[in-house]
């Protein structure tokens, strides 16, 4: 399974990786911004199996980056995970195309619930 | 006996120059308990330089087993961990450490990796330590003796208030008087045992003799032909208690109940963080996520060290056995233990017998030939053993 993090701390991004790895066996990627994910995406032509986008960080915020990749790819599943956590954000995050949406600060176990639980919807609804 | 090296190597060679200490009595600073003429070496240690012998080289010599040359051949190295020997024409490294007599001023304190075997005693105040077996001929006197594995002394120890013995199995001697005897496995002395402390995580049987004197704590029971003396000076002896339950409990509590302090600051100031989540900034919420995963770090970390604890205490209850068996007499003044409670006789009994528990108050002696005596008991809790069953949560 690969799972690409963007997330402009590198903090975040060692803690998701950390958390995550109890899904199995997992090859991680990173990105410290939009733009750094979009070449991500390209070098990999066979995909990955889950994105985890943060929304503020520098050169392109996650929100733009989920419209680029929605633009061409409406399978990948998308996951937010942001400080951002008014409802209008949130509605504005699932219209651009996210699976589903993480409010910092999460617990571990908050995290790897709903991506679990993400991944397994999408999984029966194909 | 390595015979590859043997027909390999068969060559004679002369020492250049010997690498390892001949002579520890040369230097200074080197305790008188700490001299020795034992060359003891490590595997993959360089022992010496040397060179092929030529027609005229005095003493020249063969290689043996446990040693073999450097790929450039100019040196030996040793290809297990024992004792350098050099006899007789040939050099050779043996894991096992042989002493011929007494571990005195002559040999040194012995540290060694494998087995030990003494052929005289262990005079006051010397130290044996080996990773594996130690078997001692001779008697063992107020000295410190640690076996990784069997402690076997063929005669006695008299650790006069001093002597400490420690074996990881089995410990076995023939009597034992004012040492502490610590064993992982069962302590048998085949005649007596007088004013020691015995901790046995296996059982301890005088089978021949007198327990009498000092303290006998035996996780699996204990079985002596007389337990205490007429002279009714004060005996312990508790039975189904594991001894390394308690050294467990003294190891491992603190640092368990540091990890629990360390836990419950970081959650409160992850708390007060959560309190008002909503005034965070989006700095404050990224450091509010690093410090849950902080807490579940450290909870994992606890779960660990306390699932580990679980599994001790259970291969402890699993091996324990409370039951003390007299042959022929169990003397006044000897006080019986067993978790949970105590109970101390006040007249001679005469044996066979077994003692039990009996309920949660009385201590029962069960004669072989039917008849049932009663003694009242009173609570008694190791109280380290009581935070190690609250820290697990066995408590009722
Ligand atoms: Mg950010």
């Amino acid at each position: 399974m690969k799972i690409l993090l963007v997330d402009d701390s590198r903090t975040m991004r060692n803690i998701q990786k950390k958390v995550l790895g109890d899904l199995g066996a997992v090859e991680f990627s990173e990105a410290g911004d939009g733009l750094e994910a979009l070449t991500a995406i390209a070098s990999t032509p066979e995909g990955f199996n889950l994105i985890m986008v943060d929304w503020n960080m520098p050169n392109m915020d996650g929100i733009t980056l989920i419209s680029r990749i929605r633009e061409k790819d409406k399978a990948t599943p998308l996951i937010m995970a942001t400080t951002e956590a008014e409802k209008s954000r949130v509605m504005e995050a699932l219209k651009a195309g996210v699976n589903n949406y993480v409010i910092k600060p999460f617990t571990p176990e908050m995290l790897l619930e709903k991506v679990k639980t993400t991944l397994e919807k999408l999984k029966a609804v194909a | 006996m390595n015979t590859t090296l043997d027909t390999c190597l068969s060559g004679q060679y002369r020492l250049k120059q010997w690498l390892v200490n001949t002579d520890k009595s040369a230097q200074d600073d080197c305790s008188h308990y700490d001299r020795s003429h034992i060359l003891l070496v490590n595997c993959g240690q360089i022992i010496a330089h040397i060179a092929p012998a030529a027609e005229d080289t005095p003493d020249p010599f063969t290689l043996g087993s446990g040693i073999e040359l450097t790929s450039d051949a100019q040196s030996l190295r040793a290809t297990i961990t024992g004792q350098l020997y050099r006899q007789d024409g040939r050099i050779w490294v043996e894991d096992e450490l042989k002493i011929g007599g007494d571990v005195d001023f002559s040999t040194g304190n012995i540290n060694f990796s494998g087995n030990v075997i003494i052929g005289g005693g262990v005079a006051d105040l010397f130290q044996v330590n080996a990773k594996g077996s130690i078997r001692i001929a001779g008697s063992v006197g107020a000295a410190e003796i640690n076996a990784g594995g069997d402690l076997i002394t063929s005669a006695g120890i008299l650790g006069n208030g001093k002597g400490r013995c420690t074996a990881g199995g089995l410990l076995q001697c023939t009597h034992a008087s004012s040492a502490a005897l610590y064993s992982g496995q069962d302590v048998i002395a085949r005649r007596e045992l007088f004013g020691c402390q015995v901790f046995s995580s296996g059982a301890v049987r005088v089978e021949a003799g007198a327990l009498m004197g000092g303290e006998a704590v035996a996780a699996g029971g204990i079985n002596c032909r007389v337990l205490g003396s007429v002279s009714g000076s004060p005996t312990i002896v508790c039975a189904g208690q594991d001894p390394a339950l308690a050294q467990l409990a003294r190891e491992r509590l603190p640092a368990l109940e540091a990890q629990r302090q360390k836990l419950q600051q970081t959650r409160q100031s992850v708390e007060s963080f959560l309190k008002n989540a909503k005034m965070l900034s989006p700095a404050q919420k990224e450091k509010a996520t690093e410090i849950l995963y902080e807490v579940a770090q450290q909870e994992a970390v606890i779960q660990k060290d306390l699932a580990a604890l679980h599994r001790d205490w259970k291969t402890s209850q699993d091996r324990s056995r409370s039951e003390i068996r007299v042959e022929r007499m169990l003397h006044a003044g000897v006080t019986i233990r067993f978790p949970g409670l105590q109970a101390t006789t006040t007249t001679d009994q005469r044996g066979p017998m077994r003692i039990v528990p009996k309920g949660a108050d009385q201590v029962a002696l069960i004669s072989d030939f039917g008849a049932t005596r009663l003694l009242a008991a009173r609570p008694f809790v190791d109280p380290l053993i009581q935070s190690l069953s609250k820290a697990l949560n066995l408590e009722k």
